[in-house]
């Protein structure tokens, strides 16, 4: 079924529109030659009919994305505090997670020992125990490699996890921080048409007549660390240790 | 009585006068056009929008549809049907009599309604691509996946009779006031006062979720997913309301 309310919005807006629409239509209407009227109509009516094709080559088909996953809100937690059971390949590998991005910093380890240890800040984000940090130490890397997850995050069936800004890393004065990049996503839907469902009520009670979106988790990051075993740091950063080694 | 003279019958003379009507009206599909711009500008610019955002996240979610597409033709479509009632009373044709004026303006707006029909069924396909074209992160509602061939029958069929019935009222509407002219708009006075009492009543009598205001209107035909019985409902609307045109214009000079 229409909006009624969204009708009667409408219906006020085409007070005003439409009062100035017949007023120069009358006045400018009236004067328009008619070859010009059907020449225009021709040129919509040409666009219109070729829009279809146009939009079977441009369009996404939305019945080539991916079903979503039943994943529950906070999964990140319980991967984070579950830590000790993980490793990074079973993160790579988990359906309800994804890779954003693998940042790579080389050091010189001789630079940092013991008196001078690296260190690891987690920069201020949320709150403090919503720390996202894994520190794995494993003879397997000779640098700092950082890998950064994010839960699958789904609108209708539209993954947006892709558009998260990943985390930008970087070493200064013997500490490595970093910084968080604002993540902007700007998403518009088209639905369907309630009248090519008239007939449907299963499908017809589908459309959103306002959209809620549900629940976003905008801090479902997991960072996987790994440190060379021979590194000297020293971790300072707030919220829970998570140090596996 | 040019017919009698040339033998014509009444049903040629009208279908000469609907090409007529159609050919002198031409510039209503400017009209349509204007109307159709603001409602892309309006489906483009008005998506029912839901914002979110944090320390390091923001996020705008807008939907939008054609509807306001819909509600333009709808417009578009009353107009059309009551200037056409309104020129009952200035016919400019020299052979015509109530039954040819009156089969060419229904015929005329039948033309009309399957055209905005079409129209607005393919607006739908050149949002879409405008939307994908220049739009980031433009994307298809995931009902898309389930709509066939059979359901842009259906937005055809169900838009061209819905902008039928309108401008069907906004014909009868069009003939009374130009019929009755003062008493036009006691009648309308009078239609509102009876409507405001009855729904008044039966508010009072029936306990239940029965009103009569336009939203009832509208969920008659909106909410009924029984094709034939839809179908039967949008049919027998349109008759009356042609009856009921052709009961006022039966009996009306129309050359003054």
């Amino acid at each position: 079924m229409f909006n009624i309310n969204f009708l009667l919005i409408y219906l006020v807006v085409f007070l005003l529109f439409g009062t100035v629409a017949i007023v120069s239509f009358r006045f400018i209407g009236s004067r328009t030659p008619k070859k010009l009227s059907i020449g225009l109509m021709l040129i919509y009516g040409a666009l219109l009919l070729s829009s279809p094709i146009a939009a079977g080559f441009i369009v996404e088909d939305a019945s080539e994305r991916e079903e979503p996953l039943d994943i529950p809100h906070f999964y990140f937690e319980e991967v984070l505090v579950d830590y000790e059971n993980r490793s990074l390949l079973d993160l790579e590998q988990d359906d309800f997670l994804q890779k954003i991005h693998v940042t790579e910093i080389p050091l010189d380890i001789e630079d940092f020992s013991t008196d001078a240890p690296l260190g690891i800040r987690s920069p201020e984000y949320g709150h403090n125990f919503s720390n996202p940090l894994i520190i794995e130490i494993t003879d397997t890397v000779d640098q700092v490699v950082i890998t950064q997850f994010t839960q699958r995050i789904y609108i209708d069936t539209y993954n947006i996890g892709h558009h998260f800004e990943p985390w930008d890393w970087s070493v200064a004065s013997n500490e490595l921080y970093s910084t968080i990049p604002t993540t902007e996503i700007n998403l518009y839907n088209f639905h369907p048409p309630k009248l090519a469902l008239h007939f449907d009520r299963e499908l017809q009670e589908k459309i959103p007549s306002y959209q809620n979106i549900g629940f976003i988790p905008r801090e479902g990051a997991i960072i996987w660390i790994q440190l060379p075993e021979e590194l000297e740091f020293h971790y300072r950063g707030g919220g829970p240790w998570r140090i596996k080694e | 009585m040019n017919s009698m003279i040339r033998k014509e019958s009444q049903l040629s003379i009208a279908l000469i006068q609907t090409k007529d009507k159609l050919y002198h009206n031409i510039n209503a599909f400017l009209f349509l056009m204007i109307l159709h711009l603001i409602g892309y500008l309006i489906s483009s610019s008005s998506g029912m929008g839901y914002l979110t955002g944090g320390d390091y996240f923001d996020m705008s979610y807008r939907n939008f549809s054609v509807a306001p597409l819909y509600v333009m033709t709808i417009f578009w479509m009353i107009l059309q049907g009551f200037s056409f009632g309104e020129e009952k009373s200035r016919q400019y044709y020299m052979v015509s009599n109530n039954f040819t004026a009156y089969f060419s303006d229904i015929a005329v707006l039948e033309i009309y309604a399957l055209t905005a029909g079409l129209l607005t069924l393919f607006s739908g396909f050149l949002i879409q691509v405008f939307g994908s074209l220049f739009v980031g992160n433009f994307m298809l509602h995931s009902l898309y996946a389930s709509i066939g061939i059979s359901n842009y029958l259906t937005l055809w069929f169900t838009g061209t009779l819905y902008f039928l019935i309108f401008g069907t009222v906004g014909y009868l509407v069009g003939i009374l006031r130009s019929r009755y002219r003062s008493r036009f708009f006691l009648g309308l006075l009078l239609t509102a006062v009876v409507w405001i009492l009855g729904s008044i009543l039966v508010s009072y009598s029936i306990q239940g979720p029965v009103s009569l205001d336009i939203s009832t209107v509208f969920r008659f035909y909106l909410n009924e997913s029984r094709f034939f019985i839809w179908l039967a409902k949008v049919l027998l609307t349109i008759a009356a309301l042609y009856g009921l045109s052709y009961l006022a214009v039966k009996n009306m000079e129309v050359n003054r």
